[in-house]
């Protein structure tokens, strides 16, 4: 509890606090993840990314703020005006509402939740809808067609990335977010579920709309996506939002599987410790999927909705077996790790010959070719 | 598996409009959709349609090389290639060696220069973001700085004159073309690391968009779109022109002339590319660079000829009419992109919406050429 | 002569001058040309429709063969159908404008089974200029005949779809006959003016 409750109503104490310290750090840390994107990205194509606002581009997030919020503010004459202009606050406030919940050290979460992991997801979840009220109000067909592909898919995605967390919650046997971290202080949960953790990594991608899962939003090849009749301070929101949710999804990542403040030895040495082991941590995961948007193209709507079904979520009750098996027969946790790992590589290895199979006469000829020499 | 439609459904236009998000041009189709499929597509072009043919009977033989670079502006030298052969094969004009294997380098690094830059659109058009235009383009810069040194020119060209080249090579071509060469193989290698064997890449390419061998051939596709449906048809083997027939390289084909097929066979003809000019700058000669004794305003006899050459996308072709003037009396410009074009619809209707705009990035077109 | 000394002298005496094509059989004969006849193609036309009349001529790499407007189509289907020409591959079709001499469509194939090419001519006159449509032998005859015809004015008689295709749609000159200016007539969008 941060200095405990002010005011002596838990209500008020809550919006204020997070009118003090979430709001601030938010905007700070989205305005830099964002350059941060555009920088990382940059490089792994061979280019700088911004350079010129402000030393390193630094700046360039706050000049595209200003740019934004200078913008006309357009509405379509037929669009529905409650659904148009709801859609980037039903979008953005559960992203900040799950705030409340997430631990960053020790001391510093707003509310331990018994039930923390829960309320992070459902409220997460919850932000569905602002894609939905946002295709379905801008009177415009493509917007709906990429609104309604848009909460499929993150429906379908759902589910991987619930079970995954509700796995590892099975073996620590507590929603607790902060008792699920100091459980963590000596070993972190990714050592004992691999699987579950590469399920999480990619149904987030997957949540957040980014590559190579982001068909409905980047359908701007063919046509706009949900977003498509936003401008100004209305589409800056969906943009905010965006990075809000890529940070909150990768702080839960680092609070579950990789031992937020705790591991290695946050309880022993204290606040600033705890604070830059959060950092790092969540900047891992956050580079990760950088990385992947930076390598992977794009899978198409139907592929994307075939692999979660087909392919994450039998792994996902996959693994939710197996852990089960070992919490109720009280295995060691090493068990887990193993039977993680092998169904991993046995899954890895045959997505590969199923796939490479049907290009089995090219692959790898280009590179000899490329070496031959006159002959 | 089908599924009975028990509901009436309406199919939706989409207009694929003139300015795209996509890099291939100014070209406007309109899709009709039924949920997630196409059901028809109408291509329509035009937009960059400038009157060459007409300008060209307005230019001699001089000023007429200019402006086949504006007419193939990612062939540029092949093209211009065409229009002097055309003019000496009338003129019976003897060219010096040494113009000859100038030629054929820059021809071949323009191939890999042209393919480098669909790799690049392709990658983007497949969702790539960037990474596979970042690497292509630069090597395809490269390849520019190369073309800058002998030229002075990073797009337009204009260096082949009928009877030869404007200028001799610069000194010190050769090892900077040698080591362009060696790092142009890592490249390709590097792009071959990043698509080819991504899992995603192939499932988005492969049994997309193929094409059956028959209506390939009547719709006259050439180039990788025809190679990539299996028939072996280049034209630097089949009517070999310069001096093709001195050198040791391989037609890549492919099997099933889908959109990975496309891919691959523009792969590997850099590669092979990439041999041929090695061979050249192994062979080239010294000497004079133009013909000697030409006259200075070329008068072409009366006559008419198709000329083709092996352009990066196909057959180019210009169908020339002499009257015995200083211009031709009729250029027709044969582009592949064109005919390439003509078969689109038959390869989308029955895809998915999505694949529509990865067919047309594999048919990599020009649109400079097909409008003209 | 004794035969070795004919055979000696085929292969190492005097070059060809270059300027005629020369097919030398090249390392790989994937795809490689035949050795030429200079008329091949002309007598084989003239074997298949023996009472058609062709206007033959060699020119740098094809042989061009003039025919009359009543026997395109007859020339036409047996370049397509008949196994011993076999012109499969549909090169390109355009007009040629001879003002008084009328005007000439002109059509290039190519025959990738026996590997020639031939170059078919077809002069109409200027104040009757249609020819039939060839869309049902090869299907790249469809963009080409809508060029022709808007460029030149020639109509080609059975096209399904005989609309502009580089030029707006409502537009109804034929730029590249040579009694239409090259850059005097300035027409806006829209604005017929014909």
């Amino acid at each position: 509890m941060i200095l405990g409750i002010w005011f002596g109503n838990p209500i008020l104490d809550a919006l204020v606090k997070i009118g003090v310290f979430i709001v601030p750090v938010m905007t700070v840390t989205v305005m830099f993840l964002i350059w941060a994107e555009r920088k990382v990205v940059g490089r792994f194509q061979a280019r700088l990314g911004p350079m010129r606002t402000g030393p390193f581009g630094l700046l360039q997030s706050v000049a595209d703020a200003l740019k934004l919020l200078t913008k006309e503010d357009v509405r379509p004459a037929l669009a529905d005006r409650w659904s148009f202009e709801l859609a980037p606050f039903a979008l953005f406030i559960p992203i900040f509402i799950t705030f409340v919940a997430l631990p960053f050290t020790q001391d510093w979460v707003l509310r331990n939740l018994d039930l923390g992991l829960f309320y992070v997801l459902a409220a997460l979840a919850l932000s569905t809808l602002g894609l939905l009220l946002a295709g379905w109000g801008s009177a415009n067909k493509y917007a709906l067609l990429g609104g309604v592909r848009a909460a499929a898919q993150m429906i379908s995605y759902e589910l991987p990335m619930v079970f995954a967390l509700l796995a590892v919650a099975v073996v620590a046997g507590t929603l607790n977010l902060n008792a699920m971290i100091e459980q963590q202080a000596r070993v972190p949960y990714v050592v004992y579920q691999p699987l579950a953790f590469v399920i999480f990594l990619i149904a987030a991608t997957a949540e957040l709309h980014r590559q190579p899962f982001d068909m409905p939003v980047a359908e701007s090849e063919v046509v706009g996506g949900p977003t498509v009749e936003y401008s100004g301070i209305r589409w800056s929101m969906f943009y905010l939002a965006e990075y809000a949710s890529l940070w909150i999804t990768s702080i839960l990542g680092a609070v579950i599987f990789l031992g937020g403040w705790a591991w290695p030895y946050g309880q022993e040495w204290g606040l600033p410790w705890q604070l830059a082991l959060g950092a790092v941590k969540s900047g891992l995961i956050i580079f990760i999927v950088f990385w992947i948007r930076a390598s992977m193209p794009r899978m198409r709507i139907d592929q994307l909705m075939s692999y979660a079904w087909k392919v994450l979520l039998p792994l996902t009750f996959v693994a939710l077996l197996v852990n089960g098996f070992v919490v109720v027969y009280d295995l060691p946790l090493w068990v887990l790790t193993v039977a993680s790992v092998l169904i991993l590589a046995g899954t890895v290895a045959g997505i590969q010959r199923a796939v490479k199979r049907k290009v089995r006469a090219q692959v790898g000829a280009v590179r000899s070719l490329a070496y031959a020499r006159r002959s | 598996m089908t599924i009975e439609r028990e509901f009436e459904t309406v199919t939706m236009d989409i207009n694929v409009g003139p300015q795209h998000p996509a890099t291939h041009g100014v070209f406007r189709m309109v899709l009709t959709v039924d949920g997630e499929r196409v059901v028809d597509l109408e291509p329509y072009i035009g937009y960059m349609h400038r009157g060459g043919e007409k300008l060209s009977e307005n230019m001699d033989y001089r000023q007429g090389i200019g402006y086949q670079d504006r007419t193939c502006y990612l062939s540029q030298f092949i093209a211009e290639h065409a229009y002097v052969l055309a003019a000496e094969r009338l003129m019976e004009i003897q060219v010096p060696e040494r113009a000859e294997y100038i030629r054929v380098i820059m021809d071949e690094l323009n191939r890999v220069a042209s393919h480098m830059m669909f790799v690049g659109a392709f990658g983007q058009d497949v969702g790539t973001f960037g990474t596979a235009f970042g690497y292509a383009f630069r090597e395809r810069e490269r390849i520019q700085d190369l073309f800058e040194e002998v030229t002075g020119e990073r797009l337009m060209y204009s260096y082949y004159r009928v009877g030869g080249v404007a200028w001799d090579l610069p000194p010190g071509f050769e090892e900077s073309c040698r080591r362009v060469i060696r790092e142009l193989r890592q490249g390709i290698a590097d792009l071959d690391g990043l698509l080819t064997t991504n899992e995603v890449f192939i499932e988005r390419t492969r049994d997309v968009g193929a094409i059956p061998v028959e209506d390939a051939i009547e719709y006259g596709l050439s180039g990788p779109m025809l190679r990539a449906c299996g028939v072996p048809f280049d034209i630097r083997r089949a009517e070999p022109y310069s001096l093709y027939d001195r050198f040791d390289f391989e037609v890549p084909v492919g099997d099933r002339g889908d959109v990975f097929d496309r891919y691959w066979v523009r792969m590997q003809e850099m590669a092979q590319s990439l041999r041929i000019v090695e061979q050249a700058l192994e062979q080239l000669p010294g000497g004079p660079i133009l013909a000697e004794r030409l006259p200075r305003m070329l008068r072409l006899p009366p006559g008419e000829i198709y000329q083709r050459v092996e352009d990066a996308r196909g057959e180019y072709g210009l169908y020339l009419v002499s009257r015995g003037a200083n211009k031709p009396y009729r250029l027709k410009m044969r582009s592949p992109s064109f005919s390439n074009l003509q078969a689109l619809r038959d390869m989308t209707v029955g895809h998915y919406v999505a694949d529509a705009v990865i067919i047309l990035g594999s048919i990599d077109i020009v649109l400079c050429e097909v409008d003209r | 002569m004794s035969e070795e000394q004919e055979r000696t002298t085929g292969g190492e005496g005097e070059r060809p001058p270059r300027r005629t094509p020369e097919m030398q059989v090249t390392k790989s004969d994937e795809g490689a040309a035949p050795e030429p006849e200079v008329g091949g193609v002309a007598s084989l036309f003239r074997e298949v429709l023996p009472d058609v009349v062709f206007g033959a001529e060699q020119q740098a790499y094809d042989v061009a063969l003039t025919v009359s407007r009543e026997d395109l189509v007859r020339v036409m289907e047996a370049a397509r159908r008949d196994p011993r020409l076999a012109f499969d591959y549909f090169r390109f079709n355009s007009g040629v404008d001879y003002q008084a001499e009328g005007l000439e469509v002109v059509y290039g194939l190519y025959s990738l089974t026996h590997k020639h090419s031939v170059i078919i001519k077809v002069r109409v006159p200027q104040d009757d200029a249609w020819v039939p449509t060839l869309v049902h032998l090869w299907k790249g005859a469809n963009w080409h005949e809508r060029e022709t015809r808007e460029m030149f004015g020639i109509e080609f008689r059975g096209h399904p779809d005989p609309r502009n295709l580089l030029l707006d749609e409502d537009l109804d000159i034929h730029p590249l006959r040579k009694d239409h200016p090259l850059a005097e007539i300035e027409l806006k969008q829209g604005e017929n003016v014909f």
